[in-house]
């Protein structure tokens, strides 16, 4: 862990969970996406890329009790964990370092 | 219906599969009330939409999974990387993919012929327990029906068996309704069939024992198909009426549709009449006897017990069944014979020929491949991987071919099984010849696949893996490509593929130089002729007399309507073979103890040979007065004169029938040129022919031939008029032209010819590409070599010289193997040659001589592109 890139997709999702903090899950996560970055990602890919987060161990997730609606689901609650934390440090370190003293010119 | 619009079914599935368990329930809802939400907020493509969100979740889903699987050793990777070399090299692949699949494909198509053949079984209940009852004279080589008696005993008596029963097939003229009469192949049963072939009737009741009373009212069974198509179908049939014979019968039944798919020709089953006396009758052999072995018993015992009656029975009538003895088979034995096994083994070896031929090609351009990629290889080993490490990942990419190989191999199967059911069909296979491509057919394909794909995958893998690294790093950068150890083995291959192809060529050369014969074998008269066949029952044509009125009557008729020529009355029609009847010569008495000749009978009326425009090589023709009484003159073809009267005068001869009660002599008045009744295959009799007068004896059931200048429409209504005018009862079936009878005798040969072909061909072709693919390989890796000898002032001449002299040695030794296992390969095909030796010479040489262009060519083509490369590039180093 730590030792790889975090991928782009990868990084895009821990910072929206990050910002999105307590009580977050994949559809409000999808939408922090949108409304921040203003790009539609799908939805599942969101899913699918928790877990896969999950396994590397950078986020942790636990069930939440399924709401009070009829047919309500239980959903999935996501939250940042301490290797994600700095993995996602890392991954700006390494950005900034490679920015410093960097001019682009067309 | 809650109304919420439903998501594409196909990417729902999809998405099933690619989220991980834990979240699947909650995220498909969640996108579902999204995608509903789509809906009516009106968006435009919203299934569009739901597309982009299932695919978009494809990626990270599989980086998901191969994050869990990289630990357990990469298969997953091995089959990416693998499909990736496939595709980096697409012709190579096309190829073997090509190759595989019409070696795959033929083998399929070939095996579920076989396999119909080989697994052919009736559709009842435990059908193994049925067995078939005859009898085989031991002195001769007939086989013979039982006799009604002989049947009663058995059913009787036998205490191995549960249940026996007899049945024979008979013609007969039905009448349903208003309709026309016509001519239905019925049979004639027991009712214990009922209990041996173990069913029950779709419709009404089986058959009792007191319908087959004298007195007991007229009854019927109608099969299913008839049912359908004569009746309509109609559920009301049981107790409706049809007249058989002219003879008014109840139908109580309609036979189950399964029974169609049997021999027991089910259009009409009606009780065996008068059993009372047909069970003292020893005599008479017509019955077909079938026998249910009991539960306790298997067919040996049933085999055992029923040859030792037969052989008690010859004891006590030896007057009837003296030299006979029982034989019991199964349904395999009795309706699978003998040179349809042997063709079927063949063909299966000639399919298997072509498939290792494929291989072989396989083989060696995986073998290429993989020397291309020496340095890959060389290089993963240098990095750590294990020796296995490096063979499975060439063991994957060859069963990555297999697989796609398997898939398309499937497809070719399914193809050619149809055109072979086509051609089986129409080369006239019985109807219950049942031809399917069953699960077993693709078990084969794919297994073949999969078996040559690790054989012919497993040897170029294992020795890239044993190629030494330092060689193959070494500056140069070739390599080991060429070694020694390599050129041979794809010179064996390619010597392999050659003496196959040989061996098909010359095969299919013997079969089609055979089906050509056929097509242009002489026939002895214009085979440019109408058939039919009609036949006088018994109720109304009681006596010879009014059977012979009959005809002379019609004769007379069809001779008066315009358009038509000739008319000939025989009883059987060339190519259709005749009756086998047993001879005794006057002049060369048969020993006590010893068989008679056989004859082939050809009863025909005087006008047959002014139709079949014969004149008489010695003597003279048959007259209308022939027939009457005293000897009966009868007419000889040259071969049977030849045979037994070598050194005298035929004319005068005289012979007797061994079967015919009232010992009359026949006495030869004269000779007639040949006219084929059987094609004179090996393994059909060539019993000599005779044709003996009408009069004499005036069958029933009479074939008539017509020739005319009016087409086969006006013709046929014509003469069913003239029938009509003399008995407006009476059908005329079997309309057919002689050409067309002809056409289906000689039809099954065309195929086997027409089949074999085709392997030659593909043969032919694949070893092309294999000798080209090796040539080509090997020439790429002499570049250099090539390259200096240019640089040295060689012409490029010498240098296709130098790369054809490569080929030839192994297409010389290939040449020699293939010649000599062709000799013995058409030696079995002995038995289906027409007019050809095993060992044609025409056939032998076009096989070789196309080997030796396509040889040729496909080296030629390679050294002469290697001829033009500039000597500087050639030895530039990478």
């Amino acid at each position: 862990m730590g030792r790889k890139f975090l991928g782009e997709f990868e990084q895009v999702v821990l910072l929206a969970l990050a910002r999105v903090g307590e009580g977050a899950y994949a559809v409000s996560i999808h939408d922090e996406i949108l409304r921040t970055a203003g790009k539609s990602v799908s939805i599942p890919a969101v899913y699918v890329t928790l877990s896969r987060l999950e396994k590397k161990g950078l986020v942790k997730s636990h069930m939440g009790a399924p709401s009070g609606k009829p047919g309500g689901r239980s959903k999935r609650y996501f939250e940042l964990s301490d290797a994600g934390t700095a993995a996602l440090e890392q991954a700006r370190q390494l950005l900034d370092r490679l920015w410093d003293g960097l001019e682009l010119t067309r | 219906m809650s109304g919420a619009p439903r998501p594409p079914r196909v990417a729902r599935a999809l998405l099933h599969k690619v989220l991980p368990a834990i979240d699947r329930a909650g995220a498909m809802a969640e996108l579902d009330d999204k995608y509903a939400e789509v809906v009516r907020a009106g968006l435009p493509r919203p299934r569009l939409w739901y597309w982009r969100q299932v695919l978009g979740a494809i990626r990270p889903s599989v980086q998901l999974r191969s994050d869990g699987e990289r630990a357990g050793g990469g298969w997953m990777s091995d089959i990416r990387f693998g499909i990736r070399m496939l595709m980096k090299s697409p012709a190579t692949s096309f190829v073997i993919l090509i190759t595989l699949a019409i070696g795959l494909g033929f083998n399929g198509a070939v095996f579920s012929l076989v396999n119909t053949i080989a697994l052919m079984e009736l559709p009842f209940e435990e059908s193994d327990r049925i067995r078939f009852v005859d009898a085989w004279h031991q002195t001769g080589e007939w086989d013979l029906w039982l006799t009604y008696a002989d049947y009663a005993e058995i059913e009787s008596t036998a205490l191995t068996i549960d249940s026996a029963a007899a049945w024979y097939r008979s013609n007969v003229t039905v009448r349903r309704g208003g309709a026309l009469p016509e001519r239905v192949l019925s049979t004639y049963v027991s009712p214990t069939i009922f209990d041996v072939l173990a069913f029950q009737p779709t419709l009404g009741r089986r058959l009792t024992v007191e319908d087959g009373l004298p007195g007991a009212e007229p009854v019927a069974l109608i099969g299913h198909a008839a049912w359908q198509t004569q009746h309509g179908g109609d559920n009301t049939i049981v107790g409706q009426t049809i007249h058989v014979q002219g003879i008014e019968r109840t139908i109580v039944g309609v036979l189950p549709e399964d029974l169609e798919r049997t021999p027991f020709a089910p259009s009409l089953w009606m009780p065996i009449p008068d059993v009372g006396e047909r069970a003292n009758n020893w005599e008479a052999r017509y019955c077909n006897v079938i026998v249910r072995a009991g539960a306790d018993n298997n067919g040996e015992q049933v085999a055992a017990e029923l040859i030792q009656l037969g052989d008690r029975l010859a004891v006590e009538h030896p007057e009837t069944h003296e030299n006979l003895r029982s034989r019991v088979r199964t349904y395999r034995e009795v309706y699978v014979d003998d040179s349809n096994r042997l063709i079927s083994l063949i063909m299966m070896g000639a399919v298997v020929f072509l498939l290792l031929i494929a291989c072989a090609n396989v083989a060696n351009l995986l073998i290429s491949r993989i020397l291309h990629r020496g340095r890959e290889v060389a290089i993963r080993a240098a990095l750590g991987a294990s020796r296995w490490r490096v063979i499975r990942q060439l063991l994957i990419e060859s069963l990555l071919l297999s697989f796609f190989g398997a898939v398309g191999g499937v497809l070719a199967a399914l193809g050619g099984a149809k055109l072979l059911a086509a051609g089986v069909t129409e080369s006239g296979a019985p109807p219950w010849f049942d031809f399917r491509v069953g699960f077993e057919v693709y078990a084969v394909v794919v297994g073949l696949a999969f078996a040559s794909g690790i054989l012919f995958g497993f040897m170029p893998a294992l020795h890239a893996a044993r190629a030494s690294i330092g060689d193959v790093l070494k500056e140069s950068g070739r390599g080991t490509a060429g070694s020694v150890r390599t050129r041979r083995i794809t010179g064996a291959l390619v010597v392999l593929q050659i003496a196959f192809a040989v061996i098909l060529l010359a095969g299919a050369g013997v079969m089609t130089r055979s089906a050509l014969n056929v097509q242009r074998v002489d026939w002895g008269m214009d085979t440019n002729v109408l058939t039919m066949r009609l036949s006088l029952d018994e109720e109304r044509y009681p006596e010879s007399e009014e059977r012979i009125a009959f005809h002379a009557e019609l004769d007379r008729k069809a001779q008066a309507i315009p358009g038509i020529e000739a008319v000939g009355l025989t009883s059987s029609f060339p190519s259709q073979g005749g009756y086998s009847v047993g001879a005794e010569i006057e002049s060369l008495p048969i020993a006590e103890g010893n068989p008679p000749l056989t004859f082939t009978q050809v009863i025909v009326a005087p006008n047959y040979f002014d139709l079949a425009d014969l004149k008489p090589l010695r003597g003279r023709l048959l007259t209308d007065a022939d027939g009457d009484g005293g000897d009966v003159p009868v007419l000889v073809e040259p071969r049977l004169a030849q045979r037994y009267w070598p050194d005298e005068d035929p004319l005068g001869q005289r012979f007797r029938l061994v079967d015919d009660t009232e010992e009359r002599w026949m006495r030869v008045v004269g000779v007639v040129p040949q006219v084929l009744q059987l094609l004179p295959m090996s393994f059909l009799p060539d019993h000599p022919v005779f044709y003996s007068p009408y009069r004499a004896q005036p069958l029933r059931g009479m074939g008539l031939m017509v020739r005319g200048d009016s087409d086969r429409e006006a013709m046929t209504t014509a003469l069913r008029q003239a029938v009509r005018e003399i008995d407006a009862e009476l059908p005329l079936y079997s309309i057919d032209p002689l050409n067309g009878l002809i056409r289906e005798v000689t039809f099954s040969w065309q195929v086997v010819a027409w089949l074999f072909s085709m392997l030659g061909g593909i043969a032919l072709f694949l070893s092309c590409l294999g000798i080209y693919a090796v040539m080509a390989f090997a020439i790429g890796q002499r570049e250099q070599e090539i390259g200096v000898r240019m640089a040295l002032g060689a012409r490029s001449r010498q240098v296709v010289g130098l790369v054809v002299r490569l080929a030839s040695v192994q297409a010389v030794v290939g040449l020699v193997l293939g010649t000599l296992g062709a000799v013995f390969f058409t030696r079995l095909l002995a038995t289906f040659l027409f007019d050809v030796s095993t060992s044609d010479p025409v056939a032998f040489a076009i096989a070789v001589g196309s080997l030796v262009l396509t040889a040729f060519l496909a080296a030629w083509l390679p050294a002469r592109r290697a001829s033009r490369v500039d000597p500087m590039r050639a030895l530039q180093p990478d």
